[in-house]
């Protein structure tokens, strides 16, 4: 097992690098440098400020030097807001943005279940078509259309809730529905296929052939069954959420660190690319791996076999 | 059956009853909106401001808040006139308008109780100009002897002339007789810092509201970074018996629709709009209008030879229907340009520069742009114009319309197709810098409010002159008006300068810029301006 472990950490670690590096190779070669927004810089200026952050050295001196830095746990200061560290950024942003994809993957998950499982118990009738048809809406409706709607007509026409902002809990209801309605439409036709798959399975007809209840059934064997293909895409889901909520930051007002990686795009930000860049890579790391125990956890098949290897 | 059933539904209702429930807290929650008698007030910036480090900051939010914590020797009055601040009168000016000497109120204090001299002045400009602090907008302090030298590491801090002769009285001397300089000691570049606070903070310094240290009406009590500001009224300000807001809460909200929408809900009291919002607020007492000292204008590179023409150039600007261009496209309150240095522009000597010079700008005339364009083509030796042209500009909304509606007047008009080219901002600024373009939709703002700003990056001199245009008397004329110590000559220099740009056409404008906010009617005396800072709560009130 901590074989097991060991070689694991050792391709996260190339893995890691490679993305460090790819990342570091594109980003230099976007048009532009970090002071090309700035209109009022003469040519002049531009080249004095490149010498003094270092960027007129060739790329190869100043891939090494990065790397050495992110060794010491150093992702630099961002060019475009010169007194912040990146780490404290993403310490001060990522917390919004990580909180809004926790409540959004919870709530979400929960209805998607909700869903999946009636639609499957009601195969073919018409709660199946209903729970279906809210999941396909979910799919088809963006959150950059869905997230105006919701907070002009729940925010403003009806004012039940704030439209936007950041102040308290209600203000999380409506950005987090938005970022919710995706995750509700694949965990619903996901549970609703596997359950199908299990019901249909032999040992749900012993089950029921010993008379056990219908509740039993479903809590004991089939749920348990069915519920390992969400968990898989779980923790891919949840890291889309958590990092793809930049449009409804934007939309909602929220100070989260998503936009920061759009805007550090627009301004060849270097350090803030990159620095946001490993941070996300980092957490999908992170989570594949835990999403990869908890599988272990429910299927014991699974453990068993990381056992033996 | 049964049970699975009523499991199910009992689970959908708790979730919904828990979304109607929170729901129901939320309303209560924001139904609490600012009282008046609080005097609080809740406006709104389009992004996160940089560190509130005057000598640094270089974009309007950071100034809007700057202005508002901080003070320099005067603020602007509502129509843009110098206002004695920490000065405790207005400057005496000697040495052929070079020299300027100004005396500091009694008593001023930091907002920490220490007390605030001359030399927070002497110490923060010369930070400015040290090619270590990397200050965007160093070149202002340049204009003061010895400036430009350290600015560039060629000099020294010693060298700079400007000193406290002593605790109350600052004098520096500038390079030319500016006649705008006492209105832009107002700009935050040129604030007082208190250099034992600068350096207990080091690069940290401004980074958040306990390392910010204040001198103006407000001190900066919370700054959650891309999220709100909270400004409380400084004790400590001397003027402070005229300050009547207790506090402001700034929240940061990108998206102009999101603003419209809370303002609407009445979570804030100003709100900044776009196009789409425009029509239904335009006949609310809430809609305000204010021009900026900003235009917009399309480049024609001279080194292309068609545009090398000065008739060709002429045709071209006037094929464009502007009145429509701005109506269309814009549709915030943006004029149409009526010459090249948009409207509210001040010409030194406290008079419009519009008024002096008039309208130069000739009026859209489709039939007058094909005869110039036919006589042109004809002068310059072709028999038409080349289809190959390229016209770029931003991939923002604004510049994609703009340059459609451009390319279609120009089709209409002159039967000329040119291929819209739309690209990233930074690469905008840089083909424009290198002069790789043909055609490119070009903004420019105001730094000071002086037509200077926008004509002197016409000269061929000039590294903001990406149109190539060179003409020796334009150049002498803007140097001319440069050295001129007497305002009325200094003025009538940039109105024939002016005409020199209509005669030879080297850019084409088409957009005077206009801002549209939504303000509630029950807040006071808020003034708006047109560059640098968008606004200024000093006196503002709610009622």
């Amino acid at each position: 097992m901590s074989r097991f472990i060991l070689r694991r950490f050792f391709y996260m670690l190339i893995t890691f690098w490679m993305i460090v590096t790819v990342t570091f190779v594109l980003m230099h070669n976007l048009p532009g440098d970090p002071f090309a927004n700035s209109e009022k810089l003469s040519t002049q200026q531009r080249a004095l400020l490149s010498k003094q952050y270092g960027l007129d050295r060739p790329i190869l001196v100043q891939y090494e030097e990065y790397l050495l830095h992110i060794g010491q746990g150093d992702l630099g200061v961002s060019f475009a807001y010169p007194t912040r560290k990146v780490t404290d950024i993403i310490k001060e942003s990522f917390p919004a943005s990580a909180e809004l994809g926790a409540e959004s993957i919870i709530f979400s998950v929960l209805v998607g279940l909700i869903l999946g499982i009636t639609a499957a118990l009601k195969h073919n009738k018409s709660w199946d078509y209903t729970a279906m048809f809210i999941a396909i809406v979910g799919v088809s409706i963006p959150s950059f259309v869905l997230g105006p709607i919701l907070q002009y007509w729940v925010g403003v026409k009806w004012g039940i809730l704030p439209a936007a902002l950041w102040d308290g809990p209600a203000n999380r209801i409506l950005p987090a529905l938005t970022l919710s309605f995706m995750t509700i439409a694949i965990t619903a036709r996901m549970m609703r296929t596997s359950m199908l798959d299990v019901l249909n399975a032999d040992y749900i007809k012993t089950a029921r052939s010993k008379g056990l209840s219908q509740f039993a059934i479903i809590l004991r064997h089939t749920l348990r069954n069915a519920i390992l293909p969400i968990v898989t895409v779980l923790g891919p889901i949840t890291v889309n959420v958590i990092t793809g909520t930049l449009v409804v930051e934007q939309i909602f007002a929220i100070p989260g660190l998503g936009k920061y990686f759009v805007q550090a795009v627009y301004s060849n930000d270097y350090t803030l690319i990159m620095g946001l860049t490993i941070f996300y890579s980092l957490l999908l790391i992170v989570v594949m791996f835990l999403t990869d125990i908890a599988y272990g956890f429910i299927d014991p098949r699974i453990r068993l076999a990381k056992g033996r290897n | 059956m049964t049970i699975a059933k009523k499991f199910v539904v009992g689970m959908s209702t708790t979730v919904l009853l828990a979304g109607l429930l929170t729901g129901c807290g939320g309303n209560s929650a924001t139904s609490s909106s600012g009282g008046n008698s609080k005097q609080l007030l809740r406006m709104t910036l389009l992004a996160e401001p940089q560190a509130m480090d005057t000598s640094i900051a270089n974009a309007a939010v950071s100034f809007d808040i700057l202005n508002q914590i901080n003070e320099g020797l005067y603020r602007l009055g509502k129509n843009g006139e110098p206002i004695p601040a920490l000065a405790a009168a207005m400057p005496v000016i000697t040495n052929g308008g070079r020299t300027y000497t100004i005396k500091l109120r009694d008593n001023l204090k930091w907002s920490d109780g220490s007390a605030l001299t001359a030399k927070d002045f002497a110490y923060a400009w010369k930070r400015t100009l040290d090619p270590k602090t990397k200050a965007d907008y160093a070149f202002m302090v340049a204009w003061i002897e010895g400036g430009d030298a350290y600015m560039n590491s060629k000099g020294s801090a010693d060298q700079v002339q400007v000193k406290a002769i002593d605790d109350k009285t600052l004098t520096f001397t500038l390079v030319n007789p500016i006649p705008f300089m006492t209105s832009q000691l107002s700009f935050p570049v040129f604030f007082p810092e208190n250099q034992a606070f600068v350096e207990k903070y080091g690069d940290k310094y401004a980074a958040d509201a306990d390392k910010t240290l204040s001198d103006g009406p407000f001190t900066l009590s919370k700054w959650d970074h891309e999220q709100s500001l909270t400004l409380v009224k400084n004790e400590k300000y001397w003027d402070k018996d005229n300050v009547k807001l207790n506090e402001v809460d700034v929240q940061i909200a990108a998206d102009n629709n999101t603003l419209a929408n809370l303002y609407q809900s009445n979570a804030i009291d100003e709100a900044q709009i776009s196009r789409d919002q425009v029509d239904q607020w335009k006949a609310k007492p809430d809609y305000l209008v204010e021009p900026q000292l900003y235009i917009t204008y399309v480049e024609m590179n001279e080194n292309v030879p068609a545009l090398k023409n000065d008739k060709i150039r002429q045709a071209l600007a006037l094929a464009i229907d502007r009145s429509s261009l701005v109506d269309i496209v814009f549709h915030d309150g943006s004029q149409s340009p009526t010459g090249f240095v948009p409207s509210g522009t001040k010409d030194g000597n406290n008079k419009e520069f519009r008024a002096d010079a008039g309208d130069v700008l000739p009026k859209y005339d489709p039939a007058q742009a094909k005869t110039l364009l036919a006589e042109g083509l004809k002068e310059a030796g072709l028999t038409s114009f080349p289809t190959t042209l390229k016209f770029t500009g931003d991939d923002t909304e604004d510049g994609k319309k703009a340059l459609e509606f451009i390319q279609g007047q120009w089709k209409q008009n002159l039967g000329i197709d040119v291929t819209v080219e739309s690209i990233p901002h930074k690469l905008r600024i840089e083909h424009g810098q290198k002069h790789e373009f043909d055609l490119l939709l070009f903004n420019w703002g105001a730094d000071y409010n002086d037509p200077m700003t926008f004509l002197d990056c016409h000269e061929s001199t000039s590294s903001f002159n990406e149109s190539q245009f060179k003409d020796p008397e334009y150049d002498q004329l803007i140097e001319k008006a440069k050295a001129e110590p007497d305002g009325a000559k200094r003025a009538q220099y940039l109105v024939d300068a002016e005409k020199i740009l209509v005669k030879e056409m080297p850019v084409a404008p088409v957009n005077f810029r206009a801002y549209s906010y939504l303000v509630k009617p029950n807040v006071k005396n808020i003034l708006f301006f047109p560059y640098g800072s968008e606004w200024d709560l000093k006196n503002a009130s709610v009622e």
